[in-house]
């Protein structure tokens, strides 16, 4: 009788014992310890800190390249008030919907969602993590782990500049934050302390021999060069010294130094402006060929002028910001009139419009002509910079339609590609944009245009603009004369510092259009506490009226239109929300800013949001 | 011992290798097998052969159990034995004689149709309309046992009588009731913690495809949410008394005491007993999966002694609840269109002559009214049938069920013969069960249970080879009534019979539904499990044991053959006649050539899932001196299963360990005490940090068996309860272990192929070591009262206060540079949740031809956010919390100032204007709703954003259920509601259509400034042509979701017993039912059923049905 007792407890005791079917079964999970125990795994960690790498040129049916549509050379036109650039427009951006962290990505556009702000953080700590280990890590080769090294610290310089640019000065971050990290040290630094920090990064990544100049394997492409290093160098200080960012103290005098060691370093290493026409039958100018072109990697490359491509090379350019005779899906970003102007005439040299006072009314419809500069009004595209005529489609230039025969483009009203604002495939500038166009492509027939991040002629530009400041016109003069020289363009002359800064910012957007730069140009160009008002309010195209053979040139706000029955306006244009001084630094998402100011105890916000 | 030696004694025997066993016959006469003996056994030699093989099947299994123990320690031989022939024989030879009587009531009067069978035999028979019987042959010491729904049975001992007549009595409601409770049964005036259950009679008039429906409304405490009505893909949400966590939110549910998922596919007709576990007295067992709440589903064991064979045919017809989406007639849309694009500046697009054109119907193709719904949507049928035996002798019993549903789609397809397959959703399910009990010897029963399903779905593969039904009924949403279609006719310059979409959807439903292919899903299931309960009273009095193992397994496979097809895109444009000038309406197609068309493509995928439970308890149950009751139950469970899919870690096998103890001591039924305790472990805790405890308590005080109370008439029954402990919930969402670091190599993919071979690390997670289970603190009070022996109220308040709820840390900032998903979650989160049940029911049989039953049941929850990690928002948001303080899913929007000029709306642009208010975004017009400024900025934006009505899972509901039978005739209905329960409703069928669809019945009377001037109804903002400043989260748009359902009703007539007798056959019964009748709710638009959280699934069907039940 007990025993019987005795089998059915033990029995019971069985079915209990045995902890350990509660253990996990293997499944191929690593622990981070693991991960550098190995030369494989340990540099597979420093491909993760190029995870979701920006790849510039976002662009689709419906969103843009923002920071192109947020200034004042072009406008994005859909009609559609859930587009994000329409949005921004109507000022629909708040810190809960912060249309230009999810639009600004840069990433493929497959993940949309998880904003700049993540992105950039995520891969600041895969490189801290990876600094921090790399010493000890199991890895072969000696030269293998100093140059994995100085690419992380290029690659933490890269993300913190692009951080600091959008959101101003963060804290300075060097090692992992763990899991009990006490927020209540945590504070935003000073931007040139983030600077500094930058630069500092740049430094000991360029002093490590077996880190590369340029990248001449291909299955080494798009890998981080010392030249990237310089680059960032010299964009961050000069941000670093610009109004927006200064604190009010002066830094020309170490941007000049920098800008210049950069720029030198550079052209010591091979680099240098793309100088040729390897085509001529289908491109009139290097700078168009190259704009046109896609990065070769090789020791002798053809292009040596990019510093850093983007890693898309995207050939939607034709569908998404296309013409009319190529059945494009919507013209995309149409140029402005502004953007148009500042292209000088190439026979003087000379700015169009008068640099310091460009219009003469706050709508910009009465330009303010240069007189001396041989641009007539009533034949406004003859004559012009060459780099116009590789940027900007314009009634009357001349491209393949989708049969392949060579067209003119008419955007005057009623004309093959004429302007209309009501519809998505028509210009609502009188401009289609050009730059990124290969002159053979069809929409069917697409070619590949690599998308530039950096390259040579901006780091003469940051020069010139720092040497400048600084006192020394004669450098900046010669360095901006170099960009002018490639493009086909007299060299200029400017008597004094503040002449020469509104060409050198001229030059810069002539230069750069369409690269995306001028977003934040502007921007640092700007004190803290002053506007966009007078750039990004109020913009202007070019309505054109065909009578007979003549050509009617009107200005006009952008978003009216002519009625040549009633000839009047239709008074629909409606200026931009989004140019007031809130908009000159992003938000923190606001549930970012809220989990930072519980956890910190302090105010992150940027101002106005 | 050989064989021959078995069949001589008749006994079979079970032997252990143990010292010294000397098999003689002496053996045998042991106190246990005397006792055996003296039991009357009716068993044949020939199912002694059956069992010999069961036996042999028996001793092999627990031979080897023992095997190594007997090694160890010293045991002695025992001895099974199956009963002896030569006691049957012994009975036949005594004589028998002819007994009969009458059967009545209390009242008197006679009772029809009671069962009055030979205790221990299949002999009985049925008394007659006068309530006489008359059976012939039996033995002097028989019993008699007098059987009738409603009543006591009873059992008289004939004791050489020949005249017996018997009065039954009425049974008592809830005195001699047992409830299912966690790994037993207990008497229902035992009990202590809270415990709703019902049984199958209610279950089987609602004539729901699916087991779940028929359960609404008539549990207090069950929540249950039908998110479409698609068969075998109905997506139902389980909740009791509402939620508590933000994690696994669903309880427990156990089949038969096996935990398993197959809820929505048994067969009604299989069910004895659903009971809900709802305290934590009755939970804590369940220990650290327990904290949702648990619900036990019983079935159906062989009970009767005379074999009933139970045969069940339906027909029914099913539809939707909503029968049309309420769109509008063509003519209207295009006089509605042109009042939105008039709102917003731009010039008509239907002209004058065009609206009547659509009005005439003059050229139905080019100027269609195209209802899509009633083109697309039919009812079809619903046909089930069902047959059943039970039956049994004392030696076997024996229940066994085969099922058949059919379920037929509810559109428009084209037939088979034109597409060369069926692409109709529809569904056939094929259920059977056997529930064997055997009994062994005197202390052995064994009880084996085999059941399953097959289930064959099929459904159009719809876009992107998805099978997501949804692109259908998106579809008909977005198809505009002005749309020709669904094909093309000749004349256009296009192939006809090819399929039309509109310019903006390019997924038109009658391609969805035609031209995609087809997925046909089989899924099988099969569940066993034997179990044996060892009557251990020879050790001591009231000690039992039981052993049971089940295995159930599961394959899936999908067959998926997909193609697509051209569309022709329509577009209706003006343009000048050449020859007049004049503009016209000109109807062109384009045809849309990406997708290209394919043929079709075959692909299939299958699985194959387990899941492997055992347990051992041991049961003890003893009253002593008549007073003191004790019971004891301690059981050992181990479960391992696998996953039907996912990927890495939740590839692995589940497992589960555990031990559960119960102890319940009641005094003179007076006083009740009980202890209930659940130590368990889950491997998803780091091993030291693994197991867990989860004792509690409850108390019960009967004060009707009180000697003061025994005098009065009035209360019956007056029990009060109360219960308090605390049980855990393991189940973390999707994710495993996540006390471990989770890094992994990728597959490729990474960012430069020079750099770790193309390859970089996932870092998918970050471990956190002290991860645990959540635990609920639970406490109930309970009260129950019968009056009259008739009306019996329950009523019951719980406190629950769920803590260390595992939550995403909210206040770690995206900074620290790990995604938030991969920073290791905590166990912070801590939510409260309160609420009551109230039941009441009334039974009364008035006379021998009318009774009735009447209940119902009022429930209500209230769950708060006590923490959740939330950093909180700056002072000049209007709420600084937006879930901490609030409850779980609280809606979230702008307030309407309903008090405005406009009432709510805005009137003229000088009034938007003079606001002194400035608006972010797009601007309002005249008739957008005024919102309040509750931040005070002057600025209206996401800072003024407030609390609006309630969360997605209802706060209360509520059931009364009704039956009454009037001599032959039956009648029940079930009417069921939620309440206080809201969403946030957008996109289509609720917006006006911003780039396609159609409008809905309350957009014709949108704000109009005519309208308002007009003084007229106004039940829409200002329509518009896209999102517009009204259409965001507010109070119009947060709607309330409350409804009340007449769910089921039925009527039913049973043949008079005279006349089912002449026919051959024991009852019939012919009723016809319906699910889900009427629904009256407060949506203000109608085009949705308000259970629906996914508005564009397949909507909730409503079904009506034709049965007839007959028992042979």
């Amino acid at each position: 009788m007990k025993n019987k007792l005795l089998i059915i407890l033990l029995a019971f005791c069985g079915v209990t014992s045995c902890q350990n079917v509660l253990d996990i079964a293997p499944s191929g999970r690593m622990s981070l310890d693991e991960i550098f125990t190995d030369d494989a795994t340990t540099s597979a960690y420093l491909n993760s800190c190029y995870l979701n790498f920006p790849k510039w040129a976002n662009f689709n049916s419906t969103s843009t390249n923002m920071r192109i549509a947020l200034t004042d050379d072009a406008w994005d036109w859909y009609g559609n008030p859930a587009v994000p650039s329409n949005k921004m427009y109507i000022g629909s951006a708040t810190s809960t919907n912060p249309i230009l962290e999810n639009e600004d990505n840069r990433n493929d556009n497959t993940d949309d969602v998880m904003g700049f702000w993540n992105k950039c953080w995520q891969n600041i700590r895969r490189c801290n993590v990876f600094l921090s280990r790399v010493a000890t890590a199991k890895v072969t080769l000696e030269s293998d782990r100093n140059r994995w090294t100085a690419e992380a610290k290029a690659l933490r310089a890269f993300y913190n500049f692009e951080l600091i640019i959008r959101y101003g000065g963060m804290p300075i971050v060097t090692s992992p934050l763990g899991l009990d990290y006490d927020y209540k040290q945590l504070k935003r630094e000073s931007f040139k302390a983030c600077v500094d920090n930058i630069i500092k990064d740049c430094n000991e990544a360029l002093a490590t021999p077996e880190f590369p100049w340029r990248i001449s394997a291909g299955n080494e492409a798009y890998r981080f060069t010392k030249a990237i290093a310089a680059a960032i160098k010299s964009s961050a200080i000069l941000f670093a010294a610009s109004d927006l960012w200064n604190g009010g103290q002066n830094h020309w005098a170490e941007a000049e130094t920098n800008t210049k060691k950069s720029l030198d370093d550079c052209l010591a290493n091979g680099y240098e402006l793309y100088n040729k026409v390897n085509n001529p039958s289908i491109f009139q100018s290097a700078y168009q060929e190259y704009f046109c072109s896609v990065t070769d990697w090789s020791a002798t490359p053809v292009d040596k002028e990019t510093i850093l491509a983007s890693t898309y090379a995207n050939n939607d350019w034709i569908q998404f910001h296309g013409l009319p005779i190529q059945v494009a899906y919507k013209s995309g970003l149409c140029p402005s009139q502004e953007l148009v102007d500042a292209y000088g005439m190439q026979a003087s040299g000379q700015p169009i419009l008068k640099l310091d006072k460009p219009y003469l009314d706050e709508a910009h419809l009465q330009p303010n002509y240069n007189p001396g500069s041989g641009y007539n009004p009533v034949n406004p595209y003859v004559g012009r910079d060459p780099r116009f005529y590789a940027t900007i489609y314009y009634n009357g230039a001349r491209r393949k339609n989708s049969a392949g025969v060579l067209t003119d483009i008419q955007t005057y009203y009623g004309g093959n590609c004429g302007i209309n604002v009501n519809v998505r495939a028509r210009t609502i500038t009188g401009y289609y944009s050009k730059k990124y166009d290969h002159p053979s492509a069809t929409i069917s027939a697409r070619i590949a245009a690599t998308y530039r991040i950096m390259r040579l002629a901006e780091l003469y530009l940051n020069y010139a603009e720092a040497a400048n400041e600084n006192g020394n016109l004669a450098g900046a003069i010669a360095a901006v004369n170099v960009v002018r020289t490639r493009a086909g363009m007299p060299n200029i002359n400017p008597a004094s510092k503040d002449e020469a800064r509104l060409l050198i910012h001229n030059e810069r957007r002539v230069e750069l259009a369409y690269e995306e730069n001028r977003y934040f140009d502007l921007r640092r160009w700007t004190k803290p506490d002053a506007d966009l008002s007078a750039t990004d309010r109020y913009l202007t195209g070019m309505w054109i009226i065909k009578t007979g053979n003549a050509l009617d040139y009107k200005r006009f706000s952008i978003g009216d239109s002519w009625n040549t029955a009633t000839g009047s306006w239709s008074n629909t244009a409606t200026p931009r929300a989004c140019y007031t001084n809130k908009y000159l630094i992003w938000p923190i998402q606001l549930v970012e800013s809220r989990r930072l100011e519980a956890a910190s105890g302090k105010k992150w916000q940027n101002p106005g949001w | 011992m050989n064989e021959e030696f078995i069949k001589k004694t008749g006994r079979y025997w079970l032997y252990l290798p143990c010292r010294s066993v000397e098999l003689t016959k002496m053996n045998v006469v042991n106190p246990l097998n005397d006792k055996f003996m003296k039991k009357n056994r009716t068993c044949g030699l020939s199912d002694d052969i059956g069992l010999l093989k069961m036996i042999k099947l028996i001793r092999f299994t627990i031979f080897i159990l023992l095997l190594s123990l007997s090694q160890t320690f010293a045991i002695n031989p025992f001895l099974i034995s199956s009963s002896k022939p030569e006691i049957i024989k012994e009975a036949v030879t005594q004589a028998q004689k002819a007994v009969s009587g009458k059967v009545t009531d209390s009242s008197g009067a006679p009772l029809t149709g009671v069962t009055v069978v030979i205790k221990g035999t299949t002999i009985g028979i049925i008394t007659d309309s006068d309530g006489k019987y008359s059976l012939s042959n039996v033995p002097p010491g028989a019993i008699l046992v007098f059987s009738f729904v409603g009543m006591k049975a009873q059992e008289v001992v004939v004791a050489g009588k020949t005249n017996l007549s018997v009065v039954l009595e009425e049974e008592t409601v809830g005195v001699d009731e047992v409830v299912i409770v966690a790994y037993g049964t207990q008497k229902k005036v035992t009990v202590t913690g809270a415990v709703s259950s019902l049984v199958a009679k209610e279950l089987k008039q609602s004539p729901s495809a699916n087991f779940v429906g028929a359960m609404a409304g008539r549990l207090p405490g069950l929540i249950t949410v039908q998110n479409s009505g698609q068969p075998g893909a109905e997506g139902i949400n389980i909740y009791l008394r509402g939620v508590s966590t933000t994690n696994g939110q669903n309880p427990l549910i156990l089949i038969d005491g096996v935990p398993r998922d197959n809820i929505t596919t048994i067969d009604p007709n299989e069910v004895a007993s659903v009971s809900i576990l709802k305290d934590a007295s009755s939970t804590a067992v369940f220990g650290v999966r327990g904290a949702n709440g648990v619900i036990l589903i019983t079935t159906k064991r062989g009970t009767t002694e005379t074999p009933q064979i139970n045969v069940t045919a339906e027909y029914g017809l099913q539809d939707f609840t909503r029968r049309n989406f309420q769109g509008v007639d063509s003519w209207d849309f295009a006089r509605l269109r042109n009042e939105a694009l008039a709102n917003n500046g731009l010039p008509p697009e239907f002209s004058p002559e065009s609206i009547e054109k659509y009005k005439s119907g003059v050229d139905r193709f080019m100027y269609p009214n195209t209802n899509w719904f009633k083109l697309l949507v039919r009812p079809s049928p619903l046909t089930r049938y069902n047959v059943n035996v039970s039956g049994g002798t004392d030696r076997v019993k024996y229940f066994m069920n085969a099922g058949f549903t059919h379920q037929g789609g509810m559109f428009n397809t084209e037939p088979k013969s034109k597409l060369g397959y069926d692409p109709q959703f529809k569904m056939d399910r094929y259920n059977f069960r056997t529930n064997l009990d055997i009994n062994i010897n005197s202390w052995i029963k064994s009880s084996v249970n085999l059941a399953g399903y097959i289930e064959k779905t099929n459904a159009p593969n719809s876009q992107d080879n998805s099978g997501n039904p949804d692109w259908i009924v998106t579809g008909i949403f977005r198809s505009p009534p002005t749309m020709p279609g669904p094909l093309t006719i000749d004349g256009y310059g296009v192939p006809a019979g090819e399929v039309i979409s509109s310019p903006i959807n390019d997924v038109p439903s009658y391609g969805q539904l035609n031209r995609t292919g087809f997925r046909n899903t089989e899924s099988s299931n099969l569940q066993s499990s034997v179990a044996f309960d060892f009557d251990l009273s020879s050790i001591t009095k009231g000690l039992t044991s039981k052993a049971m193992v089940s295995f159930d397994s599961r394959s899936n496979s999908i067959t998926k053959a997909y193609h697509n097809y051209i569309r022709y895109r329509y577009s209706l444009i003006q343009v000048a006649d050449p020859v007049t000038g004049e503009m016209k309406d000109q109807l062109t197609f384009t045809p849309n050539t990406t997708p290209q068309f394919y043929p079709l493509q075959l692909s299939k995928t299958t699985s194959f899932t387990y899941a492997i439970n055992m347990q051992w308890a041991i049961n003890y149950a003893r009253t002593f001196n008549n007073k003191h009751q004790v019971t004891g139950m301690i059981l050992a469970q181990r479960d391992n299963n696998e996953a039907v899919s996912g990927s890495s870690d939740l590839l692995l096998p589940y497992n589960v360990l555990g031990v559960a103890a119960r102890a319940t001591y009641g005094y003179d039924n007076r006083y009740l005490l009980e202890f209930n305790a659940g130590y368990n472990g889950s491997e998803q805790f780091q091993r030291d940090r693994r197991f867990g405890f989860f004792p509690a308590a409850s108390l019960g005080w009967v004060i009707s068996n009180e000697q003061f109370m025994k005098a009065q008439k009035i209360v019956t029954n007056l029990k009060l309860r109360a219960s308090y402990g605390k049980v855990g919930n393991d189940e973390l969402g999707d994710a495993r272990f996540l006390y471990l670091d989770n890094l992994s190599v990728s597959s490729g993919g990474g960012f430069s192929p020079s750099l770790g071979i193309g390859k970089y690390i996932n870092e998918n997670l970050i471990g956190n070591p002290m991860i645990t289970w959540e635990t609920a603190y639970k406490q109930n009070y309970g009260l129950e009262m019968t009056l009259f022996k008739d009306l019996t109220f329950t009523g019951d308040l719980f406190f629950e206060d769920r803590k260390d709820i595992l939550i995403t840390r909210a206040t770690v900032p995206a900074l620290q540079g790990l995604p938030l998903g991969t920073v290791p979650k905590a166990n912070m989160g801590e939510v409260t949740n309160k609420g009551f049940e109230l039941e009441l029911v009334y039974k009364k049989r008035v006379n021998k031809d009318l009774s009735f039953f009447v209940s119902g049941n009022y429930n209500f929850n209230q769950n708060t956010v006590k923490n959740i990690d939330e950093p909180p928002y700056d002072d000049t948001y209007a709420y600084q919390y937006q879930r901490t303080g609030y409850s779980l899913s609280q809606q979230w929007g702008k307030k309407i100032d309903w008090e405005s000029l406009g009432k709510g709306y805005y009137t003229s642009k000088e009034e938007i204007n003079n606001s002194g208010l400035t608006f972010t975004g797009v601007q309002p017009r005249p008739g957008d709703f005024v919102y309040k400024d509750l931040n005070g900025d002057k600025i209206i934006d996401v800072k003024d954003n407030a609390p609006i009505e309630y969360g997605i899972v209802p706060r209360v509901t509520y059931g009364v259920n009704l039956s009454v039978s009037y001599k032959g005739f039956d009648f029940s209905a079930l009417i069921q509601g939620v309440a206080q329960t809201s969403r946030y409703y957008s996109s289509y069928g609720i917006n006006e259509p911003f780039f396609d669809g159609n409008f809905s019945e309350y957009h014709r009377t949108a704000w109009t400034i005519e309208r308002y001037e007009a003084g007229e109804k106004i039940t829409y903002p200002a329509l518009s042509t896209v999102a517009s400043y009204s259409t965001t989260q507010n109070d119009f748009f947060i709607m309330d979701r409350s409804y009340t359902r007449l769910k089921n009703a039925e009527i039913g007539y049973t043949l008079p017993q005279h006349l089912s007798k002449r026919i051959g056959i024991r009852k019939m019964r012919v009723y016809t039912n319906g699910q889900n009748i009427f629904l009256w709710d407060k949506l203000l638009t109608k085009n949705y059923d308000p259970e629906q959280s996914n508005a564009l699934s397949i909507p909730i069907l409503r079904v009506f049905n034709l049965g007839v039940n007959i028992v042979f």
